[in-house]
């Protein structure tokens, strides 16, 4: 069989001159693969579409020597794919072959096709549908093009469906010169397709790592037909022939070093070599007119609540569930629930995403501030590492397939997240902790010394310390770890000594419109709280895209020689005699009767003694201890009970449910701060799905 | 022009879908009562009923995995994610009953086609289906038998419960008053899951 093939194919390739290797001994290997890299004058074997041959000053495809476009490629060396390339510089360049349709009907089980190519420009219109490669007429089979629709991308069509990769996937030149970039094309049986694009990674020893690009459904059609047949360069043509005009605007102008199918499917993770980063939502059997009992509905609305997904009445899980709900054993039942990979990935993403970023909308892109909450719900570890962790989450490369270079993809920009929302990746298999970073400015991550959780996340810094006065990260630190906005905690300290205004900054008017009073009942009692606290942010600071942290970026415009960002002392004159930013030290004035009661300070279960006035007010150093401060108050725990509650019960609690969210806030501290522990209370409540 | 064939029928299953929603009231009655919990008086539609469950939609960031999860699609193509994204700003964000609108139904009964087309295509390479069980979707009819079986599979699916006898006959009849001689199976198979999967109690979670 194998060698009855092989002689075959020889014969079909033989006037070709081709490089290539057919084997059908197993599913997997190649059928076809052709590396360019032997002799031969292409030429001969192209003409005119009257079928005549070239003569070859219309046509010049040759061989072309490359040394090495941009360092070496170790796995590819060994092989050979970058000795040489072909080169399509031509319009109408092209070379075809309908051998193919014979060789990858051995294909029962779906087809694989890579390619190493680099496309030669990048500019708007020329580059639009230009056919790399076509198997089958046109957009019948597979075909892949360079294209351009707001920046270079490869689009692929695949038995009718089309798909484009992502703005910038196609990067043409790198450094003036050509750029390969690896391709692979993988359509199952089933009509699964995916298309992978390389990107360079210089940490690995291979130099490169691929990344899912696009997926869709397609139905499977045969390979077979007059017209079927292999071309790369332009649309395929029977008898080698070239139409001299009408397929020019789809020429192709690059080099290709290797072209190679092979039989089987490849999933997203065989083709990356990363196991466990896709999501799955697989189908089940499912009955007509099954069982459909009371139990079995609140199972499958309980895991809907806590998975944010639906899943069939038949669905194991929620089968299981019901069993639970049967025997009595609610808790035991969302314990499901909350096993299952949707919990992280929708719910427990939502409910952080809506706590990242300014406008408190859950319409925002992954980023390290939802992933880190993701992390610690997902490993079960004590919530108020929220405010006190040393760490953020994210996707390393051996379980994550995307950008993940610490200064340019996380510190810099948030392109890791980005991409890992792009791959669809499954968030509760790729996130790991890794120690908090800062950039200093000069192109080198430091540790960061000074970390507080997700209040010196990116995310955080960036949507609360950009510009303003320093003020507004202790307003949102409030409002999202405690429920309080900042006009609850307002607090004048008329008639308390403890609660002070010596802490408001000079920027801000004692006489508003020359109205003392103004001051006095308008601005100071938000201003006592937030001034008192907001040097704990001092050394922080959002500029030029990153975060920016004092002792360790030298910027005289942005820090002063106290390592202060500037804006805490700007507009001096207004009040000179108010507070005067030195250091990073802040006073807790949130310390009267009304806060002491709503926050809780150092009672997180309510029953303790709260810390004393003294220990209170003398405040602390830096966002570190500000965050251990308010993850130890009773206000944190109430806070997250909240926020569950209306994550999974659609609602905010009402006034009357304040018993029920005490409970579930001594439940979640008692649980040692987990909040998987508290998601679940929370969804078998009947305060919450009802009786 | 197939296609604008086929969209105006999808376009009519969304008439489908509101029938089934207001004839069959899914969104309220069986949620609301006026028992013996305490009620905060902010008019009547603003009650809240402890105790009850609140009623409430998927919103815009689980309107997508809600759809493939209830279908068991699977794999999410590219194609019906950028479809996904189109239509996000018309959804609910946080999935209020009170931010129902007319383009958010549109909005959703488009992706719920496209997800459709999707089941379509994967149950019609598979010799063992799941949902569409008795369709031949190499031949040229399906059975009023099959038609209903796959709805009551859809039903199961999405709805979490059994369907009526009057929903079921609802879509039947909508798929034999637009479907005749010459209309492809898979065309019918994807109005009889759009008429699921876009309606309320799809959506309502």
């Amino acid at each position: 069989m194998k060698f009855s093939i092989l002689l075959v194919t020889t014969l079909l390739f033989a006037s070709v001159n081709w490089a290539i290797e057919v084997d059908d001994s197993g599913a997997g290997n190649n059928v076809l693969q052709i590396n360019f890299d032997n002799s031969y004058e292409m030429e001969t074997n192209l003409g005119y579409s009257d079928g005549t041959r070239a003569s070859g000053d219309k046509v010049r495809l040759e061989k072309h020597k490359i040394k090495y476009l941009k360092g070496e490629r170790i796995d590819d060396k060994d092989t050979g794919i970058f000795s040489s390339a072909l080169v399509f510089d031509d319009p109408n360049a092209f070379i075809s072959d309908r051998s193919i349709a014979g060789l990858i009907s051995q294909c029962s089980d779906g087809m694989t096709v890579e390619t190493w190519v680099a496309n030669d420009q990048t500019i708007d219109v020329a580059t639009q549908n230009d056919i790399i490669y076509s198997i089958g007429p046109v957009n019948n089979f597979i075909t892949l093009y360079q294209h351009y629709d707001n920046g270079p991308r490869y689009m692929l069509n695949v038995m009718g469906t089309s798909i484009m990769t992502p703005i910038n996937s196609l990067v043409a030149k790198k450094d003036g010169k050509p750029n390969p970039q690896k391709v692979v094309v993988s359509v199952s049986a089933t009509g699964e397709v995916g298309i992978y694009v390389s990107e360079e990674d210089e940490s690995n020893a291979k130099g490169y790592r691929l990344v899912p690009r696009g997926s869709t459904q397609v139905r499977v059609r045969a390979a077979q037909g007059d017209n079927f047949g292999l071309a790369i360069g332009n649309n395929f043509n029977p008898n080698y022939s070239l139409a001299e005009s009408s397929n020019e605007n789809n020429t192709w102008r690059g080099r290709m070093y290797n072209f190679k199918v092979s039989c089987g499917y490849k999933n997203a993770e065989q083709v990356t070599g990363i196991s466990g980063f896709a999501r799955k939502l697989e189908g089940f059997a499912v009955s007509a007119g099954g069982e459909d009992s009371p139990n079995l509905r609140k199972a499958a609305l309980m895991y809907a609540r806590l998975v944010g997904m639906k899943a069939p009445l038949d669905h194991p899980v929620v089968k299981q569930m019901a069993d639970l709900l049967d025997s009595g054993d609610r808790l035991g039942a969302a314990r499901l629930a909350t096993d299952v990979d949707g919990f992280y990935n929708v719910t427990v993403r939502d409910f952080a995403a809506g706590m990242s970023n300014r406008e408190e909308t859950i319409n925002v892109p992954l980023n390290d501030f939802t992933a880190t909450v993701i992390g610690i719900v997902k490993d079960d570890r004590n919530a108020q590492l929220f405010l006190t962790g040393d760490e953020i989450y994210y996707g390393p490369k051996n379980k994550a397939p995307v950008s993940s270079n610490m200064m340019s993809d996380i510190l810099m920009s948030n392109r890791h997240y980005q991409e890992l929302e792009n791959i669809d990746a499954n968030l509760r298999n790729v996130l790991a902790p890794t120690k908090q970073m800062l950039s200093n400015g000069s192109g080198n991550a430091i540790i960061n010394p000074e970390p507080a959780g997700l209040l010196t996340t990116r995310a955080f810094l960036s949507a609360h310390h950009v510009a303003g006065t320093g003020r507004r990260p202790v307003e949102f630190a409030f409002r999202e770890f405690l429920c309080l906005p900042i006009d609850q905690i307002a607090d004048t300290g008329r008639g308390d000594a403890n609660v002070m205004d010596n802490r408001i900054g000079r920027d801000i008017d004692r006489s508003p419109g020359g109205d003392p009073s103004k001051f006095e009942t308008n601005c100071k009692s938000c201003h006592v709280p937030m001034d008192g606290f907001r040097g704990a942010f001092a050394f922080f600071s959002w500029k030029n895209g990153f975060v920016n942290y004092g002792p360790i970026v030298n910027d005289n415009d942005e820090f002063d020689g106290n390592y202060v960002s500037t804006k805490f002392n700007e507009n001096a004159s207004t009040y000179a005699q108010g507070w005067r930013t030195v250091d990073n030290s802040f006073k807790n004035y949130a310390v009267g009767k009304k806060n002491m009661a709503q926050i809780g300070w150092g009672s997180p279960t309510g029953n303790r003694a709260p810390a004393s006035l003294e220990n209170l007010v003398s405040g602390g150093k830096g966002v570190s201890e500000f965050g251990r401060q308010l993850a130890s108050t009773r206000a944190f725990p109430r806070c997250m009970a909240k926020r569950v509650y209306k994550q999974v019960c659609k609602r905010e609690p009402v006034q009357f449910e304040d018993a029920f969210i005490e409970r579930m806030a001594n439940e979640f501290v008692n649980s040692g701060y987990s909040m998987k522990s508290l998601f679940e209370h929370v969804a078998v409540s009947r305060e919450c799905l009802g009786d | 022009m197939k296609k604008n064939l086929t969209q105006i029928k999808i376009g009519i299953s969304l008439f489908v879908s509101g029938a089934l929603m207001i004839g069959f009231g899914h969104a309220c009655s069986q949620y609301t009562s006026d028992g013996s919990g305490t009620l905060i008086a902010q008019g009547e539609e603003d009650r809240i009923v402890l105790n009850e469950k609140t009623v409430s939609t998927v919103y815009a960031n689980q309107v997508l995995d809600n759809m493939v999860s209830c279908l068991g699609v699977g794999q999410v193509s590219a194609n019906t994610r950028r479809l996904y994204q189109d239509i996000k700003q018309s959804v609910s964000e946080r999935g209020s009953a009170k931010e129902i609108t007319a383009p958010m139904l549109m909005g959703l009964t488009s992706l719920a086609g496209q997800v459709c087309s999707e089941l379509v295509a994967k149950e019609s390479n598979l010799s063992q289906k799941r949902i569409f069980v008795g369709y031949d979707f190499d031949g040229n009819a399906v059975s009023d038998y099959d038609i209903e079986d796959s709805v009551s599979r859809l039903a199961r699916s999405c709805w979490l419960r059994n369907e009526t006898g009057e929903e079921r006959i609802a879509i039947l009849d909508a798929i034999n008053e637009n479907f005749g001689n010459g209309d492809s199976v898979e065309d019918i198979a994807i109005f009889a899951c759009t008429a699921v999967v876009a309606s309320f109690d799809s959506i309502q979670l």
